[in-house]
């Protein structure tokens, strides 16, 4: 079936319905697609259950792809060799090691070269569509290393992991910015070129205290990644944002995929000098979090703290332009000006923050007084209060560090145009087991 | 050693394979016109040509009219309406301002060619209509070119348009070659529209253009329109006696792109209140209108503009004094339906009046300005100095007034005889000043990939 939407204009007052108005518009949009994957997997248990090993392999084949009955394969492999009590205090060590490939298909759309069509004065018209796409398009193929170590230490009180890995992207499907003298803005294509990801995940686990009356139990992780183009088979393009000199997302070999670009000031004759001016990629991302169990009372607590990773003001910008910022007379009127003088760099501004994600008290009530209330039928009550987004530390000058007026797109993210600020949140909520 | 097999599931999901299609069209768009089209392809794709114009039409308009000094757009969501290109630079990155007026002609003019591609293997057509499509083709072809060239005057620019989108870009050419392309596609289009009836029905906008041998006046008129634009006086004369030029028909007779809010239609964007609007009148059109007998304004002040609350616009100054104002709101298009003229009567008449003024026919030239001005403006005949340049002035403020917020007239024309800097009377001082810009840069993504 196909999803249909109607734009109406000029609906009667206190009416609802789209009939009710002078036009109405029907948009409709269908993405038929069929896809088949074949999948085995053969684990091996060895060396007195210490070994496994696994091998897999998958095959896919999709209406999405250009080529419909191609079947592509995707093998995998891993191994772990656990170490029981390998020295004193450590009561397990498990060694980590995998390969695996994946494919991401093509998004519904992207083979298809078509015309686009468009009403005048109630005459049917095609013509070209803006997005020209490939009808040779494939996968891409994601293969990633990993290596990694698990340990449990101390009884069981303290819990290490640790992982790097490493993943290749090949044959990268990419939509480009093509010269619109071809009467086309933009172009999606396979076999764009490569992607490599390295990256750093490390969780600790620990039971600072665990007794009768109080547990403690606190989690860390840690992550970092980076990326880079290893190879691109266009030459560079840039995509998202509103225009180079307000910031704008440079794809290019050799450099991160989040480069952000905007002009470095101005040559002779008045034009902006394209160069980078960040990078919206975080330098690492942490969280902390804490549960407390005390009597009948829990407290938990979550701490997320991101270094780096630049994000494009335009907000400010646009509060510099109105003279409405509240720094307007100390340092608004200079980044204005700096931006007129082609330099793109002070709304490009560091996106670090430390929140207070969420904190949690709970108590549950005494199973007498939980009878006593709510009748024999209750096997529990707990009465919890949350609050949400409570904290927040940035040297951000925008409502919120965590921002993206265009969703959560891969490249174009980090743009901050006046958006909605996430809002900050209570809650009381009573809980009851049956 | 024990060694134990786990089995895991080997998953075959097959649901009924044989019966499955996995080579599936697109539901939702038809596919680039191909060969051999129906009657009906081939009028959906010429109207197409149409659609693909009116991209840039309006925003050609609003534009245009900001660089000429006709229009302030002072939006507090977008500074870029004076800022960018009021003061620049103009940012060749920003596909709606710096970067403007290239894709969308470009679109045009690819959607043309591909038809111009495929139309000798329509079958179901004879040659006559076939040529007919051609010419039809071709001239709308002319007209993108000329926008591209009115806003990138000074630019080289790709005239080879419609290779593939992961091929190389098509080379630059220089302005003077690109505007010997147009008239190429000009006369060829002429040559073409000689024969039978065009096999499709065209929008309102062009009533009474709407055959062969009166759309061959659109585009006569458009070729004398170039002629001027390039100086050639004496050939620019020749063409406007081959279009629908009329001194006794109205003078809003022309072709005009429509808009409108039925079923997928597109209204018209410059349709927007008079009063609330972010879109205003330059402040100069009221203090430089000339008067009527009785001492009211320029009837074409009168009747495209109106007074609205002021507001100010443009930060680059912290001295407020400095800051643009205007309380000028535009009426010139007062219903989402109302079309945009593409080229009309009353341009053909002055435009007459210049290639007069050109080739020193100074009576024919004040006989066609005094037809606009009384008949337009309702001014009494013009009785300053009759020489080249007081004419020639003459003749800018007639353009100007006749054909604002229509196309960037002011701007073409001022520019053309170096006389932007009489358009700038009362914009910012800056430091740094407004400046009216000569050309918009070529586009980033079209310069990039080279």
């Amino acid at each position: 079936m196909f999803a249909t939407q109607i734009l109406a204009r000029t609906l009667l007052p206190g009416q609802e319905s789209p009939q009710q108005t002078t036009s109405q518009t029907v948009g409709s949009r269908l993405e038929p697609e069929r896809d088949l994957g074949i999948f085995g997997q053969e684990e091996v248990l060895l060396a007195d259950r210490r070994l496994l090993l696994t091998a897999g392999l998958r095959a896919d084949r999709s209406s999405s792809n250009g080529n419909p009955d191609k079947f592509f394969l995707y093998p995998k492999l891993a191994a772990s060799y656990r170490f029981l009590k390998p020295f004193g205090g450590v009561d397990a060590i498990k060694l980590r090691g995998a390969y695996g490939q994946t494919g991401n298909r093509a998004l519904f759309g992207s083979k298809y070269v078509t015309d686009t069509t468009g009403t005048i004065g109630g005459l049917f018209g095609t013509y070209i569509n803006n997005r020209a796409g490939d009808p040779q398009i494939q996968p891409e193929r994601q293969e990633e290393f990993e290596g990694g170590i698990d340990a449990t230490l101390a009884n069981g009180r303290a819990e290490l992991n640790l992982t790097l890995y490493q993943r290749n992207i090949r044959d990268l499907i990419l939509e480009q910015t093509v010269a619109p003298s071809v009467g086309q803005e933009l172009r999606v294509f396979g076999n764009g070129g490569r992607l490599r990801n390295r990256g750093l995940e490390a969780s600790l686990t620990l039971q600072p205290v665990q007794s009768r009356d109080l547990n403690w139990i606190f989690r860390t992780t840690f992550f970092a990644n980076r990326a880079k183009i290893t190879s691109l088979n266009v030459p560079p393009f840039q995509t998202g944002g509103f225009a180079l000199f307000l910031g704008t997302y440079q794809i290019e070999q050799d450099s991160s995929p989040t480069q952000i670009f905007g002009t470095v000031g101005n040559d002779a004759t008045g034009n902006g000098i394209p160069g980078k001016v960040g990078d919206a990629n975080p330098d690492f991302q942490m969280t902390f979090s804490n549960d407390i169990d005390f009597h009948r009372f829990t407290l938990g607590f979550l701490f997320d703290w991101k270094h780096g990773g630049d994000i494009i003001n335009l907000t400010e910008f646009l509060y510099d332009n109105g003279a409405v910022s509240k720094d307007y007379t100390t340092d608004g009127a200079n980044r204005f000006n700096l931006l007129g003088q082609g330099f793109t760099y002070p709304y490009v501004q560091d996106g670090s923050y430390l929140k207070l994600r969420e904190v949690n008290l709970s108590y549950n009530l005494p199973d007498q007084l939980t009878s006593s209330l709510f009748g024999r039928g209750i096997r529990y009550a707990r009465l919890s209060l949350t609050g949400r987004n409570l904290l927040r530390f940035t040297p951000y000058r925008g409502l919120d560090p965590e921002v993206s007026n265009f969703a959560n797109q891969a490249i174009v993210r980090n743009i901050d145009v006046a958006p909605f600020p996430p809002s900050r949140s209570f809650f009381f909520s009573i809980d009851l087991g049956f | 050693m024990p060694i134990k097999l786990t089995r895991a599931a080997l998953l075959l999901a097959f649901v009924s394979a044989g019966a499955c299609n996995y080579d599936i069209a697109n539901p939702n768009s038809p596919s680039v016109i191909g060969e051999n089209p129906s009657a009906a392809q081939v009028g959906a794709a010429a109207r197409g040509i149409l659609i693909a114009t009116r991209q840039d039409v309006a925003d050609w308009a609003l534009d245009g009219a900001i660089f000429g000094r006709e229009a302030y757009r002072i939006d507090p969501a977008d500074p870029r309406f004076v800022q960018e290109m009021m003061q620049g630079p103009l940012d060749p990155g920003s596909r709606a301002f710096g970067g403007d007026h290239w894709l969308e002609p470009y679109s045009a003019i690819r959607s043309a060619n591909d038809l111009l591609a495929v139309i000798g293997t329509a079958s179901t057509l004879i040659p006559e209509q076939q040529s007919a499509v051609s010419g039809f083709a071709h001239t709308l072809q002319a007209y993108n070119f000329m926008i591209i060239l009115d806003s990138h005057n000074q630019d080289q620019i790709p005239i080879d348009v419609g290779r593939d989108a992961g091929a190389p870009p098509a080379p630059f050419v220089t302005n003077a070659e690109a505007w010997a392309h147009v008239i190429t596609l000009l006369d060829q289009g002429a040559t073409e529209l000689q024969g039978a009836a065009f096999p499709f029905t065209l929008p309102p906008g062009f009533a009474g253009f709407d055959s062969t041998a009166t759309f061959l006046k659109f585009n006569r008129a458009l070729r004398a329109r170039v002629a001027v634009y390039r100086g050639d006086f004496t050939g620019a004369l020749t063409y406007l006696s081959q279009s629908f030029l009329n001194t006794a028909a109205p003078l809003a007779l022309g072709v005009y792109m429509d808009f409108g809010t039925g079923p997928g239609d597109v209204a018209n964007p410059l349709a927007v209140s008079d009063q609330t609007s972010e879109n205003f009148g330059h402040p100069s059109l009221e203090t430089q209108a000339q008067l009527q007998v009785g001492g009211a304004l320029d009837n074409r002040y009168l009747t495209k503009l109106v007074k609205r609350p002021p507001r100010s616009g443009g930060t680059t100054d912290t001295d407020p004094v400095q800051l643009l104002t205007s309380d000028l709101g535009w009426v010139r298009y007062p219903s989402p339906s109302t079309p945009i003229p593409l080229i009309k009567n009353e341009e053909l008449i002055l435009l007459r009046a210049e290639a007069s003024i050109g080739v020193s026919d100074f009576v024919t030239a004040v006989t066609d300005i005094n037809t606009v001005r009384q008949t337009s403006g309702g001014l009494p005949p013009y009785a300053g100095v009759v020489d080249q340049p007081a004419l020639l002035a003459e003749l800018l403020y007639n353009k100007r007034y006749s054909l604002m917020y229509e196309g960037g007239h002011s701007w073409i024309d001022y520019r053309r005889y170096g006389l932007q800097a009489s358009l700038q009377s009362i914009d910012r001082p800056g430091p740094p000043p407004d400046v009216i810009f000569a050309t918009l840069p070529i586009p980033l993504s079209e310069t990039q990939p080279r």
